[in-house]
């Protein structure tokens, strides 16, 4: 009995999943204002930019409103079941209008466009950083990297003379400079930098090849491990919101901008998970054994550890994309975050806060929250059973 | 109950805690209580006070309460519009000396005194215009506000008498010569340090901020027990300051015994029939909402129109009652004349033509506004020019004025193009408003929809508040929503429109016209209302030909209160009602 | 264990000193002007005032909160920019003249004509035709247009400001501008005087305001954590005795339910549950159950039961929904804690010589699968400041969450300095106090080998 019915959220959750992407990918069919496909002289077009009068409909969306067409006949918040100033059926807003007549169903649909890309592209981001950072602590530690003194200088004067450059020298605050040259001197003293960064290198350890020296035993360590847990603890030390309030004040809203906001700042977990991972597997044989063999560091993180390490980041991705969904409806809700006509379920879920009888708003949105969180939880849940 | 037996069979105290607290919880829903007509009256306020320092009041609520708690020489009534004495005993009288300088000459009342019984005089009205104009005190603005009053001439032996020199001559001198709040130079600043310093000194001299007496008593001033203290704020008003928690509620209650009840002919501002006030500071337009109706505030206003309007059909029901006052100002959607496709005229009167006032005002407003076409309020009609054109909505009009300009659709993809300068130019053109306000947001998105229909993209943009401001002032948008509020005064303007208020002032739309500019100048100085009502026309009627903003329309003020308070008189000027006036059935 | 806890604790400043930095670069590039939202909340906005009487206010205000001082200890810039620009009251003059420098390789000049500029705006008597010359002149960020207008202007009462416009040669290419130059700006800067008064317990003054920072915060602080204390400890008391009854109770139905129920709580968004409450129970259209805002007040006049019952009563909607999450994470945590310690084997001999399940439960496995929740108290205050935001938000309670979005839209920086320290110290110590609990519950952790 018990079996079946967690067998069955598994089920449903998949489905939801499935149907979830599906309306994502397909919003701009799924509803818009205008024609899909049309018919006219010059043969048939999709998507057209403007229809004239002569051209035939071969097909228009099931839902004929944009996230942002205005209704002004139904205006005023008009629910699913009452009475619509409509020309036909065709027209009827099946699940009503918020206060300035926009369709609540173009807008579920657009905004499940709007989580999805938010979900998976702030996890990415999020990922990418957690897990480069994670396993690079816990391979390093805190005493594999060992500088000798000189090389130590050197490195130092080095990143001096770069950080100043890139920051005083490129005319970033002018505004008469062209962006084009300000971004072309950017990559020319870059990758100079790159290049001297690896010459010295190259030209120090034949240097120290010749005399002999024992670079190992002597220098000065480079506590890779604590410098990374103390950024770490920084970004687990603040609030998941402070940081995503503070950084939307300074990016432009749009869903880009929520998307790269939650990603930098919620990877600390990811990171965690990663680093405690990565420690486990370093201790194995066969890491040892190719560590003895002098396999290059980037190599064994990347085809020894890391596929051992990815399915606890796994885990911690499918809640943080549950989390990534919560939080941009949440920023939507109090008016953050996203440009005026992108739409979200958390920006439905505010009209009905101004619309205080229209339940419609508040109700089929909560739900496509729920199900995407429930279902990104389900799925997490799954993986964390499978890995213990 | 027999499902918690059950549960009780665990022995864990944990569960027996958690039950007794939910039925605690629960148990407790808040004691309806009788009303005592010696209740403090609540009052909603969108925002908290900054400071109760009238010298550093700037905001909204603080203006309010000070106004309750001191008094200044004269103010406008409510009602009648007109100029009024409050600690004087009438407007002041205006002369001109030998050398054509304007003086303003007030009476102040023999009655008035502070609550120690000191009278007010000559010293405490200087000494609190001093306040207004010195350096390093908290007082934004005030040395610009008050700066054309260049000296304060006044006697000893006549107390009573104080007049403002003005080397100028300008109409809204008398209203602004007597607007601040006096304080009692007595308690305020016993030591006399500002009597040291002349009021030219302290206006004039900059070095005056590095004097050490002057950073002195500045410091003790801007302290914070002068702004938000019951103890330390001394005023003359009728009122007095009980408590203010800070983003809660700020209390005040009449005084026991003040000086105005002995007057014999009192004005508006001698009205005390609220006991005692409690403005109550709810950020949240719901839930203010929420709290009228469940009667934990009485008094409601700025209440959005279609909120209103649910309100009036079930107010009876629900022991509410509502009323709704034009207020003065104006909305406008305004033109950056610094963008170059904006500069030209025949873009702006074709957007203007597509601006739809009716739909806006009934489907935003759901008719709770008046059209304009002016930057006056509809309530001044002798002012206003009604043989100007209109701009009603016509999009065959428009249509026709950008196809003279050369815009057209040549690549076919819905939107017009054009060559300037040598480059194709697409008709693309952003709508800033600042993100939260409802209206603004939907009047963006009904112009959107009625470029669209010519082949003008637009782009609404939500900004937040501060960077929305920036924006402005740097001229960094191309349209924009714009909100005035004014006061029944001579108008005035230079801030607005003349151009040397333009980029990064406030005329945000980079107005520069030099027949506006001398026009200006005139509505400014002119004493004389006939020269000064040809002109104000004659600019109207050039701004209706320039078309740096569309103005739109406007507002009405909504308000509600419980039917618990007597009949409130509502007025056009902000903040349209007075809180003394207000008192329980 | 005393060396350890003096590494932790010192271990702490690097942490807060890097965050300290962080926001304060932020608050550097952010967009928008605190001093301009200031003035532009005046509603005396009509009083005729110019573009230049206006920047003259803004200075005036950058005085008085202190934001006329250079940011930082040192600042290193491109060798053509001022190190005194700081000292321009409007961020887009700065840029403009910052323009001008580039392009003429050199700030010296810039500097006298800005100068020369400010002298003449003072000239008594100007006509409102120089005004618009001298305020659209300052608005010039190419040296080629400032040369044009300039040789369009008819009055000649500013020839020494011309004459230094005509002189200007614009440089294709300057070397200066690509030289870094460290300028060394005293302790007398914005963050030294911030971070010192953060020591000396004074966070300075709101810019909105001008009020004390420290009443701001720790009046927010009283409300944010009577709220965090209640739903913490509401969390722990539910949670608990429901994961080891479901412990006790594996599968049956009721345990089903509940874990069922508990799940789905935890994927209800906050802000949801908190606007269908408000609007079905807090006195709107439908039921009026509870008050809808605040904390509600209470009087001297008021008894000790009606003031608990006022307090109550504003109470239950918001610590519901800050606290129905957290009970789905004590249960989830415990109850798989308490799943593994029943499988291992001293519960089994336990059980094996005849005690009931129950007993075993509290008194053995319980101890043992207690120290997730030891980690979660410590971890619980930072969720519970962004929990509580939203709800403040949305019950109009002023606590620290709605503190910190105030702030933010008000770019107040100071508050939010002191509630940003604020909360990662208190985080800082929460994940100290659970690692030393740790320790103290179980010896056999040894807390300087795993970390």
């Amino acid at each position: 009995m018990s079996k079946r019915r967690k067998f069955n959220g598994l089920w449903w959750s998949k489905k939801f999943f499935i149907a979830w992407v599906l309306v994502a990918l397909l919003a701009p069919i799924l509803a818009n204002k205008k024609a899909i496909i049309v018919q006219d002289e010059s043969g048939i077009l999709f998507f057209p930019r403007v229809i004239s009068a002569e051209s035939k409909v071969l097909l228009s969306a099931p839902v004929p409103y944009d996230a942002s067409t205005l209704d002004l006949d139904n205006s005023n918040a008009v629910g699913p079941f009452e009475k619509q100033q409509i020309n036909s059926i065709y027209y009827r807003h099946w699940l009503g209008t918020d206060g300035l007549g926009r369709d609540v169903l173009a807008n579920l649909i657009h905004g499940s466009k709007t989580a999805l890309f938010v979900g998976f592209g702030a996890m990415g981001i999020a990922a990418i950083i957690g897990v480069f950072l994670g396993s690079i602590a816990a391979y390093y530690g805190d005493h594999k990297i060992t500088f000798s003194r000189s090389r130590l200088i050197l490195l130092i004067i080095l990143l001096i003379v770069f950080l100043t450059i890139q920051f005083y020298a490129i005319p970033w605050d002018i505004g008469s400079v062209d962006l084009g040259l300000k971004l072309g001197l950017f990559v020319s003293i870059t990758s100079l930098f790159l290049l001297m960064l690896f010459l010295i290198n190259y030209f120090m350890t034949k240097l120290e090849i010749n005399n002999n020296v024992q670079q190992k035993s002597k220098g000065l360590k480079l506590p890779v491990d604590l410098i990374i847990g103390r950024i770490i603890e920084v970004m687990d030390a603040l609030p998941l919101l402070f940081i995503i309030i503070a950084l939307s004040a300074i990016f432009s809203p749009s869903i880009k901008s929520v998307i790269v906001i939650i990603g930098i700042s919620s990877w600390a977990g990811i990171a965690r998970y990663t680093r405690a991972e990565t420690l486990k597997i370093k201790e194995l044989e066969y890491i040892e054994g190719a560590n003895a063999l002098g396999f290059p560091a980037f190599k064994t993180i990347w085809s020894h550890i890391l596929p051992n390490a990815i399915s606890p980041v796994l885990v911690s991705l499918s809640f943080g994309i549950a989390a990534a969904i919560l939080i941009e409806a949440t920023l939507s809700f109090i008016g953050m975050g996203l440009s005026t006509e992108e739409a979200s379920w958390g920006k439905l879920i505010a009209e009905a806060r101004v619309n205080y009888g229209a339940w419609w708003l508040a109700i089929f949105p909560g739900l496509a929250i729920f199900f995407a969180v429930l279902s990104c939880n389900i799925f997490g849940d799954r993986y964390l059973k499978s890995t213990e | 109950m027999f499902g918690t037996q059950k549960l009780f069979e665990l022995n864990n105290t944990y569960f027996r805690i958690a039950y007794l607290l939910s039925i605690f919880l629960f148990s407790c829903v808040p004691a309806e209580k009788k009303q005592n007509t010696n209740e403090p009256i609540n009052i909603h306020a969108s925002s908290d006070a900054a400071t109760l320092n009238p010298v550093a009041a700037r905001d909204e609520l603080s203006f309010i309460i000070s106004m309750q708690l001191y008094q200044t020489l004269t103010a406008i009534d409510f009602n009648t519009e007109v100029l009024v004495g409050v600690i004087a005993t009438s407007a002041p009288k205006l002369s001109t000396d030998s050398l054509n300088n304007l003086l303003i000459s007030y009476e102040i009342r023999p009655e008035a005194s502070f609550d120690d019984g000191t009278s007010i005089t000559a010293k405490d009205v200087a000494f609190s215009l001093k306040l207004n104009v010195c350096p390093l005190i908290n007082n934004v603005g005030g040395a610009n506000y008050y700066g054309f009053i260049k000296e304060i001439v006044y006697r000893e032996s006549d107390p009573l008498k104080i007049s403002f020199k003005c080397e100028k001559a300008g109409p809204i001198y008398p209203y602004f010569s007597g607007d601040f709040a006096i304080l009692p130079s007595h308690i305020y600043d016993p030591q006399n340090s500002l009597a040291k310093f002349s009021y030219k000194a302290l206006l004039e001299n900059d070095s005056l901020q590095y004097n050490p007496e002057i950073i002195k008593y500045a410091q003790e001033f801007n302290a914070e027990k002068y702004a938000s203290d019951p103890n330390f704020i001394n005023g003359s008003g009728a009122y007095q300051l009980k408590a203010w928690n800070r983003n809660k509620n700020i209390l005040i209650e009449r005084k026991k015994e003040w000086w105005g009840e002995k007057l014999d002919n009192k004005n508006t501002f001698f009205i005390t029939n609220a006991p005692s006030l409690n403005y109550e500071i709810i950020n949240d337009q719901t839930t203010a909402m929420v709290a009228l109706k469940s009667g934990k505030i009485d008094f409601l206003r700025s209440i959005p129109p279609k909120d209103y309007l649910a309100l009036q059909k079930s107010a009876s029901s629900i022991n509410l009652r509502t009323t709704s006052i034009n207020e003065f100002g104006y909305q406008s959607i305004g033109f950056n004349l610094n963008n170059p496709l904006l500069n030209e005229l025949a873009l702006r009167k074709s957007i203007a033509y597509l601006t739809p006032k009716k739909k806006i005002i009934d489907k935003i407003y759901y008719g709770q506004a008046i059209p304009t076409n002016v930057p006056l309020s509809p309530q001044r009609k002798d002012l206003i020019d009604s043989t100007l054109n209109e701009y009603e909505y016509n999009i065959e009009k428009s249509k026709q004025l950008l196809k003279e300009a050369n815009w057209q659709d040549k690549d076919n993809n819905g939107v017009l193009e054009k060559m300037i300068g040598g480059k194709i130019v697409e008709c693309k053109l952003t709508y800033h408003y600042n993100s939260g306000n409802k209206e603004r947001e939907a009047v963006g998105l009904i112009l959107k929809d009625e470029l669209k229909k010519v082949g003008i993209e637009l782009e609404v943009i939500g900004i937040e508040w501060s960077v929305y401001l920036q924006k402005l002032r740097a001229g960094e948008m191309q349209i924009f929503f714009n909100g005035t509020s004014s006061l029944p005064i001579p108008p005035d303007f230079k801030s607005s429109f003349h151009s040397a208020s333009a980029n990064g002032g406030r005329n945000y739309a980079n107005y520069k016209n030099q027949v506006s500019d001398s026009l200006i100048e005139v509505i400014k100085t002119s004493m004389d209302p006939e020269v000064r009502k040809t002109a104000i026309k004659a600019f109207q009627n050039q701004l209706n030909q320039d078309l740096p903003y569309v103005f739109l329309l406007t507002t009405k003020e909504q308000i509600a209160y419980s039917s618990k308070l007597n009949e409130v008189p509502t007025y056009s000027v902000r903040p349209n009602f007075w809180p003394p006036e207000l008192s329980w059935k | 264990m005393a060396l350890y806890l003096l590494k932790r604790i010192l271990l702490f400043i690097p942490s807060l000193l890097g965050l300290s930095l962080i926001f304060f670069f932020l608050s550097t590039i952010s967009p928008g002007d605190p001093v301009l939202n200031r003035l532009e909340s005046s509603i005396i906005g009509e009083g005729a005032a110019s573009s230049m009487e206006e920047i003259e206010q803004l200075k005036a205000l950058r005085i008085q909160l202190g934001l006329n001082k250079p940011l930082f200890y040192f600042k290193v810039h491109r060798k053509t920019l001022s190190d005194t620009a700081y000292k321009i009251p409007s961020k887009q003059l700065r840029e403009n003249l910052n323009d001008l420098s580039y392009q003429l390789g050199s700030w010296e000049l810039v500097n006298e004509y800005y100068k020369h500029w400010k002298q003449s705006t003072k000239k008594a008597d100007l006509s409102s035709k120089e005004l618009v010359f001298l305020n659209e002149l300052i608005q010039i960020s190419s040296v080629k247009l400032l040369k044009e207008k300039v040789r369009g202007n008819q009055s000649d009462r500013f020839s020494n400001l011309e004459k230094k416009i005509l002189a200007f040669e614009a440089k294709e290419w300057s070397l200066e501008n690509y030289l870094p130059r460290f300028h060394w700006n005293g302790l007398n800067n914005q963050y030294h005087q911030w971070i010192f008064g953060l020591f000396r317990g004074d966070l300075g003054k709101s810019y909105i305001d001008s009020s004390p920072v420290n009443i701001k915060v720790s009046t927010a602080l009283k409300t944010t954590t009577l709220l965090s204390l209640i739903s913490i400890l509401l969390a722990f008391l539910i949670g608990i005795p429901l994961a080891i009854y479901a412990a006790n109770q594996t599968n049956s139905l009721v345990e089903k339910f509940i874990s069922t129920l508990l799940y789905c709580f935890y994927a209800l968004p906050t802000f949801w549950v908190a606007t269908l409450l408000i609007i079905a129970l807090g006195g709107g259209d439908y039921l009026s159950w509870f008050p809808s805002y605040g904390l509600g007040d209470t009087s001297d006049s008021d008894s000790i039961w009606e003031a608990i019952q006022i307090k109550t009563s504003h109470l239950v909607l918001p610590i519901f929904c800050l606290t129905y999450g957290s009970i789905a994470i004590v249960y989830k945590q415990l109850k798989n804690a308490l799943n593994k310690e029943l499988q291992s084997e001293y519960v089994l001999t336990a059980k094996a010589k005849g005690l009931s399940k129950q007993t075993v439960l509290v008194r053995h496995a319980f101890k043992n699968a207690a120290f997730p929740l030891v980690t979660l108290a410590g971890r619980a205050f930072p969720a519970i400041v962004s929990g509580s935001f939203i709800v403040e938000f949305i019950f109009s309670i002023n606590g620290i969450g709605k503190l910190t979005l105030d702030s933010f839209l008000a770019r107040d920086f100071p508050v939010i300095f002191a509630i940003v320290m604020l909360a990662s110290f208190m985080t800082l110590l929460g994940v100290l106090l659970a690692d030393i609990i740790y320790q103290l519950l179980d010896p056999r952790i040894n807390l300087q080998k795993s970390h």
